[in-house]
């Protein structure tokens, strides 16, 4: 009896981590593409997420985003009034409102793979290529609905740590120099956890 | 002197807590559901194809003394990036690699102040040989059009847009 029960716990353990219930969340798409809008939404629908809002320019998104909340975005990589950097930027801006962790997932078409980086700097949680799969869309909002990252906030830079491999910088190279801010010491202090580094995390455990 | 300063959160964000939640959809359920929602717009896919085809031979038409403004140029370069990211939600490999080819010549013409309309001209008949609804191009004739596109790219020495920035950021493929 008892090897039956924890068979069965083992069975629905399983079960429930390969399941992701995405019913209820709410997601911003913004893409000037009128296809693409359709297609990604039509993904959604098959994940069972809700209705996507959608909107083709940034300033409409921003719009939107001033009055509604949004689990997750997902945003074109050149919008047709600002890069995506710019409005990456004003939602990781967004003091004291938890909209400035929201997951942000950049789309990029095949004339804009040279803006990634630019993404990337302004707080973008991961970046796709166009043509987007129903698979690596799954597979990409599973990842960082289930892979919690730190959130790092600079002068320079607010978003989530771009490291995606938990080692520390090789011997001689610099960290990313955009992460550090020189600030004048009179300013009032600012909440500071320490940060332990990854060869320190082993040791210490 | 200053400081540096660095602040870390860890914040639980409300997708984490909605998608971990019991019932939901398993990843293999998931995707199906979307292919085959997703193949219902195949045919507006073709419908747009086509619109945006006769969009670039119309800037083509427009161009004067072989040579195309730079407004008309950038129409072309949106129009052949949609056509790749439709041809290539379709499997529409043949027409993919046509619309990448088209894009790489376009973008390096407005990089270099150019306005040649030649060699988006000879692409647009590419697109018209390989376009949905056409008798498939048999994979010989295809690798053929797409050689004789590269040495169009090769002429004017413009780099592939393929190389320019990796095409995903993200985890590694074993986090998936």
């Amino acid at each position: 009896m008892l090897i039956i029960a924890m068979l069965a716990f083992t069975w629905f353990g399983k079960d429930m981590a390969q399941r992701l219930n995405l019913h209820g969340v709410t997601t911003l798409l913004v893409d000037s593409d009128h296809f693409t809008r359709g297609l990604i939404a039509q993904m959604l629908r098959g994940f069972e997420m809700d209705t996507p809002s959608v909107y083709e320019t940034g300033a409409a998104a921003k719009a939107h985003l001033q009055h509604n909340y949004a689990d997750l975005c997902l945003i074109e990589a050149v919008l047709p009034d600002m890069e995506c950097s710019e409005l990456i930027r004003w939602i990781r801006r967004q003091d004291k409102s938890p909209l400035r962790f929201v997951p942000i997932i950049v789309l990029s078409s095949y004339t804009q793979h040279r803006h990634v980086l630019l993404a990337r700097d302004a707080g973008a949680n991961l970046v796709i290529g166009k043509p987007v799969s129903p698979r690596g869309l799954f597979d990409r909002i599973s990842w960082v609905a289930r892979t919690p990252r730190p959130f790092i906030e600079t002068a320079n830079y607010a978003g989530p740590d771009r490291r995606f491999r938990d080692v520390p910088p090789r011997d001689g190279e610099r960290k990313r120099e955009t992460d550090l801010t020189e600030i004048d010491d009179t300013l009032p202090a600012v909440e500071q956890q320490p940060q332990v580094q990854p060869a320190q995390k082993k040791a210490n455990s | 002197m200053g400081r540096s300063v660095k602040m870390v959160h860890f914040p639980k964000t409300r997708l984490s807590e909605l998608a971990a939640r019991s019932g939901g959809v398993t990843r293999e359920r998931a995707v199906e559901e979307a292919l085959k929602s997703i193949e219902n717009l195949r045919d507006h896919a073709i419908t747009t194809i086509d619109s945006a085809t006769v969009s670039i031979e119309a800037a083509v038409g427009r161009a004067q003394d072989g040579r195309m403004p730079t407004d008309d140029m950038q129409k072309v370069l949106r129009d052949a990036d949609s056509i790749v990211t439709m041809a290539a939600t379709f499997g529409m490999s043949a027409l993919e690699s046509i619309g990448k080819s088209l894009c790489d010549i376009c973008d390096g013409l407005l990089a270099r102040q150019m306005h040649d309309v030649a060699p988006i001209a000879v692409h647009i008949q590419a697109i018209r040989l390989a376009a949905p609804g056409k008798p498939e191009i048999a994979a010989a004739a295809a690798a053929h059009v797409l050689g004789e596109l590269s040495k169009v790219r090769e002429h004017y020495g413009f780099d592939s847009l393929a190389q320019t920035a990796p095409v995903d950021i993200g985890p590694p493929p074993a986090a998936h």
